[in-house]
């Protein structure tokens, strides 16, 4: 164990140490967590994984922040309607709710529903693109999480925890993947409007680990990389020759201290930098794509700009090799129906459905789609009951999810929630369990990956979770 | 009847608790094998004698032995001494967080030459008297114990009391309080020492936990906070996980499931009263006798608005106690005396969200009751001059009760309450409790017991680890590595007879702090060289060095750097203590305000704690977007530019002298000959650079900056069609004025200015701090020069400081120009949220301001009105001027510092009942900017970012290559190093 940092082992060259500073822990990790054989020995999964593991290099995952209605989107529940009005049958535990609904009446779905593609998969009007790539897609009705409110459940999906303090599932993944490009950063955020999410910079944190692997967010439309632009006034040939000239001084200084290798790194790290430099405002240079692609995931009109511009960006920086990109659609929890779902859910949904169903089919028709893992949820559902008599209030018991791409079986909907899409009833996915499938795709053994922290072994999921078996190709 | 009652719970309690914990102490000392018991941490300190060594001349004192003997047993010969400029770089910035000036340095070589060792001693004496040394080690425990000045989660609310724990751990430390007081103060200074204000001030260790001001569980979130509580004590003071017995005995060290609930229920009974205040009982009674006279005066008020808002409070609290589960609600509505301590304690976290809804009460009022809420507020305002100034608030903590909630082990099918005791390894028995007794509050006692166990001289747990976190930030390395843990998931001691060796001394030198210091700098250990070649043996053995053959190399912390960078630019505000300031102070960051979200630049970006769990120790993490920081961001530029400032100031071209004094002011030394003409290419280049390639506008022109926005708050949580936040405009914020742009057409010579403002600080001379202005500042006379100015003077002005006040250069009757100062003599002081307004009218024969002004911090205020005429008639509102916030048109003098919430401007003059302070809407304004959601409608504004204020014109090249050159010193890692 290394004496320096009690959290991993010492880099054995410098070589070795520029490799893994900045950019990531890079192949170091993946050596040992990469072997097949050895991840599936100490899966906790009872049956053995089937031969598919770390398909996807690339996760986009499409944070419906808020919660949308899983009894309104993709789990029908022809109860609700024929309860509406009543409270909720005496079967039934009585939850503590957020707002106090336990004892409200039910609510019913004003939604149309149809089965969808070859696989049947159920999804309402609400989403008309998504209805057309249901054969892409794994729906999973099952998720269920601890948290009641959002700041709790917006930590648990990002973090595995509802409290702060513990790493992003992008950091851990950066942590046991490195980087795939050393131009940009390996894990970036991206939010639909000026708001932020809740928990801000947390969701993206690294909790105890260095900040090497956090999530840089790129804001909207602005300056997407704080303090990425030369100050005004200085040309790009001077600043470069500053930077000469910084690593001409940090070199001299370095020559003695060979021992010091993060001496090196800030050497590079300022080579990185003036690449990111230039290279960041390149990829998200989202004009130079052409029209009918804009149009695929509708920029330009009204209601779809921001998560389609958002979407595009996705795609062109997987294409560029990020590794982690979290997009928010509906930042700041604006898919929080308490009140109004119907306005709510049908802006909501006009916002996202175009862009979110183009970027699978775009992803596909540049074969991207097989390595790049996409996740659609929100940290929890909504309930059957009412509130506020046309809303309704969190259900972390009982809410659906989807997945495709990166070696995820399309055309499939598992799990089960109760006849009014209360809890989850059958094969339940925790949120542990979620990201413990999120790391399988990229080929992460979640109880392999260890960091250790104040004397503990920790690891994403918390030792729990095991990931779903049923998901993978 | 309720006293006895109580009485005889408690004895139940105690009665039970005595009779299982009797029964269940054999079971649970079973429970540890002989081997956890051999564990070294848990053994007694050992009392060992000094190590002999056959090198006898290089220890300079007992550390030293301990050391070298190791070393000599490797075959290792420690480093040579540092040269003098190495040590008291090393050992300033090790003590006070702060370069030594340049000047310091060549005294100290000069005494190190002719007395080594006395030159040493002199200076560790010398920094260590610094008051700068308390800020610097403050902060080390600020990071032990999450030191935050907001709640956490999404709503993150400012504490504002929070920063005098802050301001009582700098004080601790550089009045060398002993460890000891200091351990027991924040545990339980409220029972130890009731009378101490320094130690109620002291508990605020317990109020650091994250709360989250909306949680309906309440059950939950207490169980949560106490949790925290017993953790991060656990891991800050006894260097033990603690938490991980939470939910079974300890998978590696011998902390049993039980022990983690004993430990729990010494912090069972705690209630985070915002109501304790940190002053004598003499103050106290002080402050009571003269609050009578008010009290008898107001009563008949103070009724009469209890009584016009009781109905409306009273709706307010039956909704938001609905919230609550039907349990919650039930306890919430019985009386306290009925209450048990648990169900006081989900009581107060209920109230605290009643609290909330009632602070905007008296601004739903309306028609009739609102006019006699505010006659009636007027009138008790009126009495504002006999009421003694409050005490002073502090986040503390007292016990809720003498008795304490039942502590029971979670999800367990023990329900046996936990009583308080220690690790049962080290002492089985319960923790004997003695309740103090004349409080104001009754107390259980628990807390003193645990902080009483905690500084016996004979804890080995204690003792070890403070002496270990001093070790490890004097060398970047404990001697347990794991500094929070030093249990079986840390790493062994590498010098286990060194460290029990150190704590014995501590705890027999009076657990002084500034004493071990001394010690370990005067070592010949701590002197050590770090730039040395390893030897044969040294690679072989110890490549590491954990055996301590030389001195680590240690990079900065974020802190050091922004505090080394201001105190090279000689920019650097000495002042200590106070609230916490916003970035753009330039105060060392120790006093910047640390909101938990987001974070300040530096932390942010230099591996700052997160504020959230105990941070032991820095990440060291090298990144690019430290780079882009430190390249591009304004604030290394800043001090740069004003470094620069001074070295071109002579004018003399002459490069070599000005070399040598960037490399004197920024890396304190002389450069070598061969960086001397390094660097004249390098200003040669840079200055042909800035002639031949002009900056390329590539896509920088679509990156548009955010505005930087500071929360406004007046006393009400909401002042009608206001936003929560308003724009920095201030010299040292992004932006420092902002121009308004696209007006539907220009404002007449008649009409108003409205602003809610926060102004931080005056000028020093007599310029104005501008609110808004069509003016260029001239006041020459010419047509060109026309225009008005809206803005408050400062402190050498002939009009006093703090006059709101207008500025025309128009035309008077005579068709003459004329400059005219109308001063309200109204006061508006910094720091303070206020309304300002004035309605200009013009007319043929002059006109006059009305001057409007309410004091937005205090409730109540009154609207000052004050009307002054002018003299002018035409050409006030001059069509060559840009309308402007923040500033004047052109200039960059007269600018504000603070922020705005909201401006209008309205193109006549508006009536008193037409403004906004008085819940009008604006109507058909010709500019009306409130700054929602941090963004300002662009096609409106023109934001003008601020510069800086060169001695040599921007463009000069000269000027320009010495700020690049001072820019990149800034940026080496010379200056982020040290050997």
């Amino acid at each position: 164990m290394n004496p320096f940092n009690p959290h991993y082992r010492p880099a054995a060259t410098r070589r070795e140490f520029l490799t893994k500073s900045g950019a990531g822990f890079g192949a170091l990790a993946l050596s040992h967590l990469l072997g097949a054989d050895k991840a599936l020995a100490s899966s906790p999964s009872s049956t053995p994984l089937p031969n598919y593991f770390g398909k996807a290099k690339s996760v986009i995952f499409l944070f419906m922040e808020g919660g949308p209605s899983h009894i309104d989107l993709f789990d029908p529940k022809p109860d609700l309607n024929k309860l509406a009005g009543k409270p909720l049958p005496p079967s039934f535990r009585r939850p503590l709710t957020a707002m106090g609904e336990q004892d409200s009446p039910i609510l019913g779905s004003k939604r149309s529903w149809k089965q969808h593609g070859q696989a049947g998969t159920w999804v309402s009007d609400w989403l008309p693109h998504t209805s057309t790539i249901v054969d892409d897609i794994a729906v999973v009705r099952s998720c269920w999480a601890d948290g009641l409110n959002h700041v709790g459940s917006v930590c648990q999906m990002n973090t595995g925890s509802i409290l702060a303090g513990r790493p992003s599932l992008g950091a851990w993944s950066l942590y046991g993947l490195g980087s795939a490009n050393q131009n940009l950063p390996a894990y970036v955020v991206l939010t639909d409007s000026d708001a932020k999410p809740f928990n801000g910079t947390r969701n993206w944190g690294t909790g105890f680990m260095p900040s090497t692997y956090q999530g840089t967010p790129f804001k909207f439309g602005d300056n997407p990389v704080a303090d990425l632009t030369t100050p005004s006034g200085i040309s790009q040939q001077r600043q470069l020759e500053k930077i000469n000239y910084i690593n001409q001084l940090n070199r001299k200084h370095a020559a003695p201290r060979e021992f010091q290798s993060d001496l090196e790194a800030r050497i590079n790290s300022y080579e990185l930098a003036f690449k990111m430099q230039s290279e960041i405002p390149e990829v998200i240079n989202i004009d130079e794509e052409p029209q009918h692609i804009k149009d695929l995931y509708g920029v330009g009109q009204k209601h779809t700009d921001p998560i389609a511009k958002n979407c595009i960006l996705a795609r062109r920086l997987v294409e560029k090799g990020v590794r982690f990109v979290q997009l928010f659609c509906g930042t700041g929890s604006k898919w929080d129906a308490h009140k109004g779902i119907e306005k709510n859910h049908t802006d909501r949904c006009a916002e996202s459905d175009q862009p979110v169903t183009a970027l699978i089919n775009d992803l596909k028709q540049r074969g991207l789609l097989d390595e790049t893992l996409v996740v659609w949820g929100g940290e929890f559902g909504r309930t059957p009951m009412s509130e506020k008599g046309d809303g309704r209030d969190h259900n972390p018991w009982g809410f659906t999810m989807w997945m495709a791409g990166g070696g995820i079986k399309g055309g499939q909907t598992l799990g089960t929630t109760d006849q009014l899409g209360l809890y989850a009833i059958d094969q339940k996915q925790h949120v542990h369990d979620i990201h413990a499938s999120i790391l399988h795709a990229m080929g992460v053994d979640h109880m392999a990956l260890t960091y250790m922290h104040n004397g503990t072994e920790e690891k994403p999921t918390i030792n729990q979770g095991k990931p779903f078996d049923k998901l993978f190709i | 009847m309720s006293v006895i009652k109580i009485y005889l719970s408690l004895l139940a309690v105690l009665f039970i608790g005595l009779g299982t914990a009797h029964a269940d102490k054999a079971a649970r000392l079973k429970r540890i094998d002989d081997k956890e018991r051999a564990y070294w941490f848990f053994q007694k300190l050992a009392d060992p004698a000094t190590p002999k060594t056959n090198n006898s001349k290089w220890p300079k004192n007992e550390i030293d032995h301990f050391i070298l003997a190791k070393l000599e047993t490797q075959n290792i010969q420690p480093a040579k001494e540092a040269d003098a400029r190495t040590l008291i770089r090393r050992a300033s910035f090790d003590l006070i967080g702060m370069p030594p000036s340049h000047q310091e340095i060549l005294d100290f070589e000069k005494a190190y030459a002719a007395n080594a060792d006395t030159a040493m001693e002199k200076l560790v004496d010398r920094l260590l008297q610094s008051p700068h040394y308390g800020e610097r080690w403050g902060r080390h425990w600020l990071d032990l114990v999450r030191y935050g000045e907001s709640n956490g989660y999404k709503a993150d609310e400012y504490r504002p009391h929070m920063w005098r724990y802050r301001d009582w751990v700098i004080d601790a430390f550089n009045a060398d309080m002993p460890y000891d007081q200091f351990t027991r103060y924040q545990i339980a200074g409220d029972e130890l020492a009731p009378n101490d204000p320094a130690a109620i001030t002291a508990t605020g260790y317990l109020r650091l936990w994250p709360y989250e001001s909306n949680q309906r569980d309440v059950v939950k979130q207490w169980n949560g906070i106490t949790d925290e509580v017993t953790d991060i004590t656990g891991a800050v003071f006894m260097g033990l996980s603690v938490g991980c017995a939470k939910c079974h005995d300890h998978k590696f060290d011998p902390i049993l499931h039980d022990d983690y609930y004993r430990m729990k229920s010494f912090f069972a009974g705690i209630y985070p009263d915002d109501s304790i205040v940190a002053t004598t009982p003499q103050q106290k009674k002080a402050y009571a006798e003269a609050m009578k006279p008010w009290l008898k005066a107001t009563a008949g008020i103070r009724k009469d608005i209890d009584k016009l808002l009781a109905s409306r409070k009273a709706g307010e609290t039956k909704a938001a106690v609905k919230m609550f589960h039907p349990d919650l609600q039930k306890i919430y509505h019985k009386a306290d005396k009925h209450c048990s301590p648990w169900e006081l304690q989900q009581k107060l976290f209920i109230q605290r969200q009643v609290d909330v809804k009632h602070k905007s009460t008296a601004t739903k009022l309306k028609g009739a009751e609102k006019k006699r809420y505010a006659e009636l507020a007027k009138k008790l305002a009126q009495f504002d001059n006999i009421k003694p100034a409050e005490l002073i608030a502090v986040d503390a903590i007292r016990d809720t009760a003498q008795e304490s909630p039942t502590v029971l082990i979670a999800d367990s099918d023990n329900k046996e309450p936990m009583l308080p005791g220690f690790l049962t390894l080290l002492d089985p028995d319960d923790a004997k409790l003695s309740p103090p007794q004349n409080l104001d509050h009754p107390s259980s006692g628990r807390r003193s017991a645990l902080a009483k166990w905690l500084t016996r001289p004979d804890n080995q747990l204690s003792t070890r680890v403070i002496v270990n976190r001093l070790w490890y930030y004097h060398f970047g390395q404990g001697i347990v590595s794991s500094t929070n843990e030093f249990g079986k998931q840390g790493l062994p001691p590498t010098h286990p007879l060194l460290l029990d060796w150190m704590a014995r001394n501590f705890t027999e030198n009076g657990w002084s702090l500034k004493k071990m210091h001394k010690l370990i700098l005067t070592s010949a250990t701590w002197r050590q060289a770090s730039l040395v070649e390893p030897s044969m043996a040294a690679a072989q053995n110890d490549p590491g060095n954990l055996l301590w053959w030389r001195q680590n190399i240690r990079r900065l912390e974020g802190e050091s750097i922004h505090d080394a960078m201001l105190a090279s630019s000689q920019e650097l505000d000495p002042e200590m203590g106070g609230e916490g300031v916003p970035e753009s102070k330039l105060r060392r960051a120790v006093y910047q305000k640390l909101m938990r979200n987001p974070r300040t630049l530096f932390l942010n970006t230099f591996d700052g704690p997160d504020g959230f769990s105990s941070c032991s120790s820095r990440d060291i993490t090298t990144t690019a977007p430290q780079a882009l920081m430190m390249l591009n961001n304004r604030f290394p530029m800043q001090r740069a530019q004003t470094i620069a400032n001074q070295l071109t100031k002579s004018k003399n071209k002459n490069v070599a002298p000005l070399i040598d004094q960037a490399f004197e002011t920024i890396l304190k030394r002389q450069p070598t000959s061969e960086e001397s003409s390094q660097a004249a290419d390098f200003l040669k280049q840079q200055a042909l650079l800035v002639k031949t390639s002009p900056p390329v506008k590539t896509t920088t022109s679509k990156m548009v900056p955010k505005i930087k926005t500071t929360p406004f708050k007046p006393f009400k949580a909401k002042v009608a069609g206001l936003s929560t936040q308003a724009v920095n405009i201030q010299p040292d914020s992004l932006y420092q004025k902002i121009e308004l742009t696209k007006l539907k057409h220009q404002e007449n010579d008649t009409f108003t200015i409205e602003a809610y403002l926060h102004l931080d600080a005056l000028y020093d001379n007599a310029a104005v701090r501008t609110i808004a202005s069509r003016w260029n500042g001239n006041s020459s006379g010419t047509a060109e020069s026309y225009g008005w100015s809206f803005g408050i003077t400062s402190k050498k002005s002939a009009y006093q400081p703090n006059n709101l006040i207008m500025q025309f250069t128009a035309e008077n009757i005579a068709g003459n120009p004329l400059y005219q100062v109308i001063a309200s003599d109204l006061r508006i002081p910094t720091q303070t949220p206020y309304y300002v307004a004035a309605v200009i009218r013009t007319g043929k024969n002059g006109g006059d301001v009305t001057f409007y002004a309410q004091d937005l911090s205090k409730k109540d205020s009154p609207l000052q009105i004050v009307v002054k005429p002018h003299k002018l008639v035409a050409g006030i509102s001059n069509p060559k001027r840009a309308l402007v916030l923040g500033g004047r048109d052109q200039t960059l003098s007269s600018m504000f510092d603070g922020s705005i919430a909201r401006f209008t401007l309205t193109d006549h003059a508006l009536k008193t009942e037409q403004l906004l302070i008085k819940g009008a809407k604006a109507k058909n304004p010709l500019s009306d900017l409130s700054f929602v959601k941090a963004s300002l409608p662009s096609n409106l504004v023109r934001l003008l970012p601020s510069g800086p204020k060169p001695t040599s014109t921007p463009a000069d090249p000269f000027y320009q290559s010495v700020v690049d050159l001072c820019h990149s010193l800034l940026n080496s890692n010379e200056f982020l190093y040290i050997d």
